[in-house]
């Protein structure tokens, strides 16, 4: 009973990251994947993302404090988060990105200085969904429950 | 530099102001100088002329004065001493103191005679006793007369008391002759004059002669003897003097001349005025109307000139006294002064002032004008400037806004993918039943979404438009089948209000050369605009497509309905000319002609031209019509943009709805002459070139290309096979026979289903007969077994050609059933009846269209639930025993769908990224695709090595090994990386493949977050990457792309 009342927030959870736009159809799609072979290809990637995504933004921040910013280096950090939260489906934080590099563009230091603000936010944001998704994952495994897959919409 | 634009304009403008100002004064300036020079010299002058004729005038007239004294002088002037000789001669006579007539008549007559014969102009001679004793001689009218007083009459009282007598004499001797006649005494002793000379020895006097009726006046000269025994008198006459003096030219001035006593002599001509003396000075009245003027000189006047001023006119007069043979005369001259050098000075004057007017009239218009066409040229120059800036500011605006638009399409696009994303979301939980109305509202959102999506793709396209920056793609594409994927699209959405869409090719040109290069996404968009259109305005009725290509350089005014006869005989004509020189000139341009004819409200007349201008819609037909009317003006943008034109083509009277029709050119692509017949074979095409016959004049039901009448040109005869339509569209029915017409193949159309029975029994007969025919004679020809079906009811065959069977293959029978037209399992029995009655050996195919499932089972049954037409239509024709008999291999809907196995299976792939996750997630994905070994590489430089070692490895391993293989099947690319981008690390792969030889080829896949037909997608392309996909291996999209990769490769080797 409490499996099933687990399974069902699981569910809930998930569809409501989806409703707030946290996560998009990629992240349906990085379910997908996971199979019998590579139980944990979610898990992992995402592992991978919490950590690129971390030493990203704090090479970020690093470079924008600095006196003279340098846009050629913020850049192409930008654009990395860009493709990671792409590939995973963190669209949120892709969309501050997308708007993050107009910036960086126009070589707008306030404005990139709210952009890294708006994209540490959604990150955190993200990562903390994500984590609490995970948790519950874990707990069903745990009590000897399936992780319902989610219904394919794409 | 606008500033400084403006600042010039102002300079200029300025300049422009002045100007006028500045001609002014260069004007006044010449006009003083100019004028003041003629002006000088003319006063000179006339000063000049002035004096000079005054000069001349004065001695004119002193001249005149002078002659006027010397006839004076010359005139007589002997007189005195003439007379002073003859008195003296006569004294000497008279010697004794008392004097008779007696004596006179003998002593002193002769001498008398004498003087009167000798001197000249006289004209009496006299002599006067102091008694009164007279005797002369006298001219009187041209004849001498002597005058006498004779003493011896009866009166001898006393003195002077004398009887005269007048007596012709002998003009020679002067001897008296004839008789004497008594005259008029007249007592001359007491005469003043005699008197005068009595006392003063001479006397002369102006006054008439003595005796005689007709006495003249005369300067008279009287002498008194010395021995005062009487005077001498010579007279002459005035009359002389006056004929001297009217011999003189007076210039235009008159003389008077009188005597002391005021007797006129000369009163010349008057002045119209009257003259009089009056104390010595001359006066001279002059009666004008009303007054009484009258003016006088002083008599003694002197010489020099004298003004006077008679009525109005002005004189000048000169007196003098005036001698003649001792008589003191005075005269007069006067001279009309006509004021001949004030005209002089008034005319130059007026002639001054003239010119002055002029010279300053002249000027004043000119700088009156200079003024208004300056200030005209200042005007527009204003409003040309305001006009640049306008146009200026109004170009920038535009410009600011096409770009405002492209940079908010992306945001807002993106929120629409979002929305579109969640709802799809919403649909499939789990908690939006099917069937409810959350699920409505969730399909109307979506539908809303959609709609907004398409307003906004069609707001930027206008702004692409007009900002110049939309540009044509250059890719192969398949024309045919992008025209019925438009029609398909659509046609569900008009078979729900009714409506059908029916696709006609024509004549099948376009299936010839389909395979074009062009910008084939913007040819769809502009079908896929018009067709909506039709759709939307049409209730009720059909659309109907029509494509067909022609050669660019005919002239050929596009087919329609409404031609006649005639122009499509000349078309013919012309057709034929340039398929022969088709060949000659390089006609890889083909003209494509689309047409989509509705049966909708139509355009009104008026409306025609506007409806192709932006933002114009139609606003009598557009009743609860949504949209923003860029729709049409974005077609003919585009339609323009492929060198080609739009227009509405008027229907034929009754015709509702509306046509539109359009051409484009598209080069053909090169290789589709080559390829044409695999293509259609590819395709389920037919051969139409297999079948050559000789149609029946019932071709031209309705337009028809005379093209297909050079490729069905006559030839071998053969048996063909029947083709029957049962089709619920009457539009539809009509294309689709004409279109299987042309291919040479029989038609039977049905037109309801309850005369399907009737027909297939008459079909049924045929062949009976037919085959029996054939059995019996032994032969193959047969003509009988052709009857007409014309007259039968709601059956109309018109293809009669007689026929032979040549080829081996015998004619079938291909059913194409509407099963939406009746019951179908009624049809069904109908059909099975039919086949059941066939000979042996005759075959009968049936298809059905939007049958239900499951009936495909039965044998000969195919279903076909696309709309009939276009490559449908050809795959089902194929089936024909004609066009190969080949069963269509995929009838039913659905797009092909490879399975995942099948392309990636076992592949090599390398996946170049620098991006950690996106890297393992396509990995992931690659790998549940099939994919046996996934390389990863992190950055480009890193997958040029990998490559380049692999290469100089196999180089060293494997020299002389024929067999090619690659390291890696695929590589998938991402473009953006740092240190060596994508595009670099492909070109350093393409050169080492290059160096290596041997055509080596490892298919290079693009991965960008950018749109197809980016900039960047391009770049990719020019780079040497095979193909370019979007980021999120979409599963379709990469099979599409591997397929085409591997079909390069595959044209690559051959």
């Amino acid at each position: 009973m409490e499996l099933v009342q687990m399974q069902k927030s699981l569910q809930d959870y998930t569809k409501s990251l989806f409703l707030e736009g946290v996560l998009d159809s990629q992240f349906l799609q990085l379910q997908q994947l996971q199979d019998e072979s590579n139980p944990d290809f979610v898990s992992q990637v995402v592992t991978l993302f919490f950590q690129d995504s971390d030493r990203i933004l704090n090479d970020l921040s690093l470079s924008l404090d600095q006196q003279v910013v340098d846009f050629k280096k913020v850049d192409p950090h930008v654009h990395q988060l860009k493709g990671s939260s792409s590939s995973i489906g963190a669209q949120r934080v892709k969309n501050a990105c997308v708007v993050f590099r107009t910036f960086c563009e126009q070589q707008n230091v306030e404005g990139c200085h709210r952009c890294l603000q708006q994209v540490k936010q959604e990150y955190y944001l993200v990562k903390n969904r994500l984590e609490t998704l995970f948790k519950l994952e874990q707990q069903i495994v745990a009590s000897g429950g399936v992780i319902p897959a989610m219904e394919l919409g794409f | 530099m606008v500033v400084a634009f403006s600042e010039m304009m102002v300079r200029i403008r300025k300049l422009v102001t002045s100007r006028p100002i500045f001609v002014i004064f260069v004007l006044a300036f010449l006009v003083f100088v100019f004028g003041c020079i003629p002006v000088t010299i003319w006063r000179r002058t006339t000063k000049d002329v002035t004096n000079e004729i005054a000069s001349i005038t004065e001695d004119l007239q002193s001249s005149l004065v002078s002659e006027v004294e010397n006839i004076g002088k010359f005139t007589y002037q002997k007189t005195s001493s003439s007379t002073t000789g003859l008195a003296r001669i006569i004294d000497s006579y008279l010697t004794n103191n008392d004097i008779h007539f007696k004596n006179i008549q003998t002593q002193i007559a002769p001498v008398l005679f004498q003087a009167y014969s000798t001197i000249p102009q006289v004209s009496q001679v006299l002599y006067v006793s102091t008694d009164g004793l007279l005797f002369s001689y006298k001219t009187e009218l041209n004849a001498s007369v002597a005058v006498f007083a004779n003493s011896s009459s009866s009166n001898s009282s006393g003195k002077g008391d004398y009887t005269w007598y007048k007596q012709t004499i002998d003009q020679i001797t002067g001897r008296l002759i004839g008789n004497a006649t008594k005259i008029k005494p007249v007592d001359v002793t007491h005469k003043d004059w005699f008197q005068a000379a009595q006392r003063n020895h001479t006397m002369t006097f102006v006054g008439a002669g003595l005796g005689g009726e007709v006495n003249e006046t005369m300067f008279q000269c009287v002498v008194s003897l010395d021995s005062k025994k009487g005077v001498v008198l010579l007279g002459f006459p005035v009359k002389t003097l006056i004929g001297t003096l009217n011999h003189l030219d007076l210039q235009g001035g008159q003389l008077y001349l009188w005597t002391k006593e005021g007797t006129l002599i000369v009163p010349e001509s008057s002045l119209n005025a009257t003259f009089f003396t009056s104390n010595g000075s001359i006066c001279f009245r002059r009666e004008s109307s009303r007054t009484l003027s009258s003016h006088c000189i002083h008599g003694n006047c002197s010489s020099s000139a004298y003004q006077v001023v008679i009525g109005g006119s002005k004189l000048q007069a000169f007196c003098s006294v005036l001698e003649v043979s001792g008589v003191p005369l005075r005269y007069t001259l006067m001279f009309p002064n006509k004021e001949r050098t004030p005209s002089i000075g008034s005319a130059s004057l007026y002639l001054l002032v003239a010119a002055m007017f002029l010279g300053l009239c002249w000027p004043l218009g000119f700088v009156y004008f200079m003024v208004n066409a300056a200030g005209r040229e200042m005007h527009m120059r204003a409003t040309l400037i305001n006009q640049m800036e306008a146009t200026q500011q109004a170009e920038r605006k535009s410009m600011n806004k096409s770009e405002a638009f492209a940079r908010a399409s992306h945001d807002i696009r993106g929120s629409l993918a979002g929305i579109t994303g969640l709802i799809d979301i919403c649909h499939d939980s789990e908690e939006v039943r099917h069937g409810s109305e959350l699920e409505t509202s969730l399909k109307l959102v979506n539908g809303c979404t959609k709609d907004l999506l398409d307003l906004l793709n069609s707001v930027l396209d206008t702004s692409k438009i007009e900002s110049g920056k939309m540009q044509l793609k250059e890719e192969e594409f398949n024309l045919a089948k992008l025209v019925e994927d438009v029609i398909d699209f659509f046609h569900p959405v008009a078979m729900k209000k009714g409506v059908d869409v029916v696709l006609d090719m024509h004549d099948g040109s376009v299936f010839k050369c389909s395979n074009v290069r062009g910008d084939g996404g913007k040819l769809k968009q502009i079908l896929n605009n018009l067709v909506s259109n039709a759709v939307k305005f049409t209730v009720e009725g059909h659309i109907l497509i029509r494509a067909w290509a022609q050669r660019t350089s005919s002239n050929v005014v596009l087919a329609s309905d409404n031609e006649g006869g005639l122009s499509k005989f000349s078309k013919c004509i012309k057709n034929k000319d340039q398929s022969s020189t088709s060949r000659r000139d390089n006609g890889n341009m083909m003209e494509f002609v689309f047409e989509v004819d509705d049966t909708g409200k139509g355009i009104p007349m008026e409306m025609r031209k506007s409806v192709f201008e932006n933002y114009v819609q139609v606003r009598e037909t557009d009743q609860g019509q949504q949209g923003t009317g860029l729709g049409l003006g974005i077609v003919q943008s585009l339609v323009r943009l492929m060198g080609g034109e739009i227009r509405i083509i008027d229907k034929a009277m009754g015709e509702k709805g509306t046509c539109f029709q359009f051409n484009v050119l598209l080069s053909v692509a090169s290789e589709s002459q080559l390829s044409r017949q695999d293509m259609e074979l590819e395709e389920g095409n037919y051969k139409p070139w297999a079948i050559k016959t000789s149609l029946g004049g019932s071709m031209s039901i309705r337009n028809m290309s005379p093209r297909l009448h050079n490729w069905l040109s006559s030839s071998p005869k053969q048996e063909r096979s029947r083709v029957v339509l049962l089709l619920k569209d009457g539009e539809r029915r009509k294309v689709t026979e004409k279109y299987i017409k042309s291919l040479g193949i029989k038609v039977t159309v049905v037109e309801k289903w309850e005369h399907l029975n009737h027909a297939l029994e008459r079909l049924l007969g045929f062949s009976r007969q037919g085959s029996m025919g054939r059995a019996e004679c032994g032969s193959l020809s047969s003509s009988s077994r052709e009857l007409p079906l014309i007259g039968m009811d709601g059956i109309d065959s018109r293809s009669q050609t007689p026929k032979r069977t040549r080829h081996g293959f015998s004619p079938a029978f291909l059913l194409v059933i509407d099963a939406e037209t009746g019951d179908f399992l009624e049809l069904h029995d109908i059909v099975e009846q039919f086949r059941r009655g066939l000979h042996h050996g005759q075959s009968c195919k049936v298809v059905w269209l939007n049958g239900p499932s499951g009936s495909e089972s039965l044998e000969g049954n195919i279903i076909c639930s696309k709309p009939l037409h276009g490559s449908c239509l050809n795959r089902v024709l194929k089936m024909l025993p004609e066009f190969g008999g080949t069963e269509p291999k995929e009838d039913k809907q659905g797009a092909f769908k490879p399975s995942e196995d099948e392309f990636l299976s076992g592949k090599r792939v390398m996946v170049v990224d620098d991006n950690r996750i996106t890297s393992s997630v396509a990995t992931r994905k690659l790998k549940k695709m099939g994919v046996s070994e996934v390389k990863q590489c992190y950055s480009g430089k890193e997958a040029v090595n990998l490559v380049s070692k692999w290469l100089t490895q196999r180089e060293l391993e494997e020299e002389g090994s024929t067999q090619m293989f690659l390291p890696f099947d695929y590589i998938f690319m991402d473009c953006q990386m740092p240190e060596m981008d994508g595009y670099e690390a492909t070109r350093e792969i393409r050169k080492m493949e290059e160096q290596y030889g041997g055509g080596l080829h490892i298919p290079i896949i693009a991965v960008s977050g950018h749109d197809h037909g980016s900039r960047e997608a391009i770049e990719t392309i020019q780079a040497g990457m095979d193909a370019f996909m979007e980021k999120h291996l979409n599963h379709d999209q990469l099979a599409k792309v591997i397929r085409e990769i591997t079909k390069q490769g595959m044209g690559s080797l051959n």
